[in-house]
């Protein structure tokens, strides 16, 4: 017992002694640093979420009615302030791996913000999949989009599955997932796969008022 | 009042808090964008992208490619910002690491996983028995398989009883392995004690990943087996399982004399996996396997029961013993120039039987050596039977603070015994770990950790028949028949470890990154110690990484070196010419040898400059005060500095076709005298060349400079040595592989290795022919 109390003797020193060294490195290197945005990271969360939505596509069905002929190509919108590049990462990943939907090329297209309800039909009439990154979320309704059938909907943040969007990636506790709104995909004329629904621990169905994604702050990205 | 000190902390730390969290515009660092009133909008219209290949680094487009080769299961468990020191394959990552996955093994004709070691520069891989593969890295030791942690799915596998793992017992099927993370160099402040030349971690898939079943069977042309099957299913919404079984059986093979190698038997192993998602933020994992071996080791008695030659025109033998002579002279009080000990049964004449009638040689069998080498060999076999099992249950949850934790208990029992030299033990371990992480503002990322180990062992020393006569311990005490090979005697049996670590990654800009952290652990066998690390990358432009580290990192000795005494030979003593006593040769353990100290400094530099070229040098310098080299006669503890480099390559030319590759050198000097036990030079080179969509061709080189078998009395010297792979692998499409593979195909045999001081000599490592069929159903 008292070589036991010694050992813990021991063994509280040495913490003691490098928690100083550890706290005084944190304070230190605040100090003189100071804190300013991690580009580095924010392109880091911008490569999960390309993957991410080039995985979506796989589990997601257009009707062949809603999409152009087989031989054409449709559009992919990425919305919003896109400071991390984002557009590119998916343009690479699309390019690089050859990605399609229902077989037909994927042309990338890029918009600066959400247009106006009037417009909205007109510039994404060639589109099959918009996404909205996070600049996005607060000029985003339960309106946008309704109207258009074939139209993958997704947002960064939980408020476009929550208001009408098909899809929300949705970064918490240093993971990304997705929050799936059902009504979403079939309100656009969409499915979605049931294999995709079924992946619970990547995968969060929404339903009203139930969602543990109310509760989730999401990081700004 | 507080201390000073306390005082000290408690606002270093807050303060440190405060200014981590504070928003950047409050430290007036980051301009507020400024938006202009009345600005005209341009009309909103779509923008067709143009792939702009600068706008992703070679680096990031490489992660990018891994990312989308995970499933989205697996995607999900990838935390976003990684903590240095779990997640090896950061571009970033200030430390050497090579991440090995099942292609590297299935597509170049490897059976067991320890085998595709070859492939990474800087490890040195050979071939003893044909049940077991010895894996090294970065010289500076003394035995085959020491000086570096060895772990699966975060399990400890390093036998702590003479310091070694046993690599090829810890293998898992190829189905559900996801990755090998070999980090070349001590990762003090994670990974902790025995990390001194380097880590290897096993990491299996998750239950959900290996759904259905599957078959991997592998053939020899000389009958070596090994059959797997894997089955997984769902047990509910959120569960999976899984559980597989392996059998590999031996065929014997041949020793370098040409004589059998008696090295056949079987290796069978069953384990389970079942995963289950608690909620969304608490993962449970229960796994565990059970192996059973059954194998024959041998002890050569030759060199180990020795006589006194009168006959002053004898010539010295090869195989003379000069610690057994220093014993003598010691004992006769004289200097003996004419008087050499050597090998009973080596020169024919000199035969015990006749010579020293009291030896009971029927206890022992004699090997008549092939003709040429004109002596006989006396030799003991005995079993080694191996059980073992471990079980593993590990809870992992995120709070709502963002803290992301794992609760890790293992239990594991593992049963032996060494019939050749008499030793059975029994261990039973439980290891109960914490680990977290949080990510403090944007830039500072903190993993802690609290582990406690207990390990209880039963010894046993059972006397073998060859050593079972009169035989006088020392001089002083009367002859006994009971004195073993190894003697725990009374030595403790129960070992506990506590330890505990932080370390802190912080990102002082988008090029530069810290991680400076220590280990401090508390354990009966190395004592006290705090093992700190600091670790920094530099991305000085978007292809190129410089990094730098130093940490220090102990080994704590194996229970042999510290508390068994060794009887490692007997010498005949001659009273008259017909008449005389055997006197034993012996050490005790060393209870007072201290852990191994190695201060290691590395630096490296990591470049993509295309994105179908990665270049990675790594060089290394390692100081260690009381490195332990063991076998008989003596467990001595020496300084050693080791000096050393690695390069490696990986080039996809054209998309059909890859070249992986590196290179090693290294030197490394014991009390200021070049050792020669580990190659100074390693090389391979790896080609795959797609001639079909389904049809792979591999090709395989790997080169070790010579080396040579350390030993008291018989240094074997190992040849310079290239080794030629060839293989063709046909997949017709995802549920079907099959390989048909040569390997060495330069030369019919050559030796690799053996254990040092036991082994008769070197096993031949023969060119072969390999059938591997993968069918997933």
């Amino acid at each position: 017992m008292l070589s036991l109390i010694t050992r813990f003797k021991h063994f509280t020193k040495a913490m003691r002694f490098a928690s100083f060294a550890i706290v005084s490195f944190c304070v230190c290197s605040n100090a003189s640093f100071g804190k300013t945005d991690s580009s580095e990271n924010a392109r880091a969360e911008a490569r999960f979420k390309a993957a991410y939505l080039a995985h979506l596509l796989h589990y997601s069905t257009w009707a062949e009615e809603d999409l152009p002929s087989a031989d054409s190509t449709v559009g992919l919108a990425v919305v919003g302030d896109d400071r991390h590049h984002f557009a590119q990462v998916l343009l690479f990943l699309i390019d690089e791996l050859k990605i399609t939907i229902q077989g037909r090329k994927v042309k990338v297209f890029s918009l600066a913000h959400i247009p106006d309800a009037d417009e909205e039909k007109e510039i994404f009439k060639d589109c099959a999949v918009v996404y909205f990154l996070k600049s996005e979320e607060n000029r985003w309704s339960e309106c946008t989009l309704c109207d258009k059938k074939g139209v993958l909907a997704i947002g960064e943040g939980s408020k476009y599955a929550r208001e009408g969007a098909c899809v929300s990636i949705v970064r918490s506790r240093n993971r990304l997932m997705l929050l799936v709104n059902r009504e979403g995909f079939t309100s656009r004329n969409l499915k979605v796969s049931s294999r995709l629904l079924r992946l619970r621990s990547a995968v969060e169905v929404y339903k009203k008022g139930g969602c543990r994604f109310l509760v989730i702050s999401a990081r700004p990205t | 009042m507080l201390p000073f000190t306390h005082s000290v902390l408690i606002v270093s730390f807050f303060g440190g808090f405060l200014f981590g969290l504070l928003p950047a515009s409050v430290l007036g660092q980051v301009p507020l964008a400024g938006i202009e009133a009345n600005a005209t909008l341009p009309k909103l219209e779509l923008i067709p992208l143009e792939r702009n290949d600068d706008a992703l680094t070679p680096f990031e487009k490489s992660e990018l490619r891994r990312l989308f080769g995970l499933d989205l299961r697996e995607l999900a468990r990838r935390p976003v910002h990684g903590v240095l020191g779990y997640e090896q394959e950061y571009w970033r990552n200030p430390a050497s690491v090579h991440v090995l996955r099942p292609d590297d093994i299935s597509l170049n004709g490897h059976v067991l996983t320890v085998e595709a070691f070859r492939g990474v520069p800087g490890m040195h891989v050979t071939r003893g028995t044909g049940y077991d593969d010895f894996a090294i890295m970065r010289n500076f030791s003394g035995s085959s398989t020491e000086k570096f942690l060895a772990m699966v799915d975060g399990r400890e596998v390093l036998q702590i009883m003479g310091g070694t793992v046993n690599a090829t017992g810890e293998g898992v099927p190829l189905e559900i392995l996801d990755r090998v993370e070999i980090i070349r160099g001590p990762g003090a402040s994670i990974w902790g004690t025995n990390a001194v030349s380097g880590v290897y971690n096993v990491v299996t898939k998750s239950a959900a990943a290996t759904q259905g079943d599957s078959v991997r069977l592998v053939i020899r042309d000389d009958g070596t087996f090994l059959g797997d099957y894997v089955h997984g299913g769902q047990a509910g919404e959120n569960a999976f399982y899984r559980v597989w079984f392996r059998d590999q059986e031996y065929a014997e093979g041949t020793l370098n004399s040409g004589l059998p190698a008696k090295d056949d038997g079987y290796f069978r192993k069953a384990g389970f996996r079942y995963d289950k998602t608690l909620s969304r933020d608490l993962d449970f994992t229960f796994a565990g396997a059970l192996g059973k071996r059954r194998v024959h080791h041998v002890l050569d008695l030759s060199q180990r029961l020795l006589y006194m030659n009168y006959d002053p025109d004898k010539e010295p033998d090869a195989v003379d013993n000069p610690h057994a002579l220093a014993a003598m002279e010691t004992f006769l009080g004289m200097t003996l120039p004419a008087i050499v000990p050597y090998a009973f049964a080596v020169g024919g004449e000199d035969n015990l039987k006749t010579l020293v009638p009291s030896w009971p040689i029927s206890r022992a069998s004699a090997t008549t050596m092939p003709a040429g080498l004109g002596f006989t060999r006396y030799e003991y076999w005995g079993e080694m039977p191996h059980d073992a099992g471990h079980l593993r249950a590990k809870l992992s949850g995120v709070t709502d603070s963002d803290l992301e934790w794992t609760l890790a208990g293992y239990a594991e029992q593992y049963k032996t015994f060494l019939g050749h030299v008499g030793r059975r033990w029994d261990r039973k371990q439980y290891d109960l770990d914490f680990k977290a992480n949080k990510l403090i503002g944007d830039r500072h990322h903190l993993a802690f950790g609290l582990a406690t180990r207990h390990m209880d062992f039963d010894v046993e020393d059972i006397m073998t028949p060859p050593w079972g006569f009169d035989t006088n311990d020392t001089l002083f005490t009367p002859a006994s028949p009971n004195i073993t090979i190894l003697d725990h005697g009374d030595s403790p049996t129960k070992f506990d470890r506590f330890s505990a670590f932080f370390q802190d990654s912080y990102e002082f800009s988008d090029s530069l990154l810290l991680s400076a952290g220590a280990k401090f652990e508390e354990s009966d066998l190395a004592g006290t110690g705090v093992q700190p690390g600091a670790r920094l990358s530099w991305a000085v432009n978007e292809t190129n990484v410089l990094w730098s580290a130093y940490s220090r990192a102990y080994r704590t000795p194996s229970l042999v070196e510290r508390y068994s005494k060794v009887s490692y030979a007997r010498v005949w003593v001659p009273t008259s010419a017909t008449t005389g006593f055997w006197l034993n040769q012996s050490f005790p353990g060393n209870s007072d040898l201290e852990k191994e100290e190695t201060d290691a400094f590395e630096v490296g530099w990591r470049s993509q400059p295309r994105d179908d070229l990665t270049l990675e040098l790594s060089l290394y310098h390692y100081d260690t005060t009381n490195a332990i080299f063991s076998g008989p006669p003596i467990y001595e503890a020496h300084d050693v500095k080791t000096s050393g480099g690695e390069f490696t390559f990986d080039y996809s030319p054209f998309h059909y076709w890859t070249l992986k590759g590196g290179a090693s050198r290294t030197i490394s000097k014991k009390e200021g005298v070049e050792t020669d036990n580990f190659p100074k030079t390693l090389a391979n080179v790896s080609s795959h060349l797609r001639l079909r969509d389904d049809l792979i061709f591999s090709q395989n080189f790997y080169y070790a400079a010579e080396r040579t078998i350390a030993s008291a009395y018989n240094p074997i010297f190992i040849p310079a040595h290239l080794r030629m792979d060839l293989g063709f692998i046909w997949r017709p499409d995802e549920s079907l592989e099959i390989g048909l593979f040569g390997r060495d195909l330069l030369d019919p045999h050559h030796p690799e290795n053996m254990y040092q001081d036991l082994e008769l000599e070197p096993a031949r490592v023969e060119r072969s022919f390999l059938l591997s069929i993968t069918k997933r159903f």
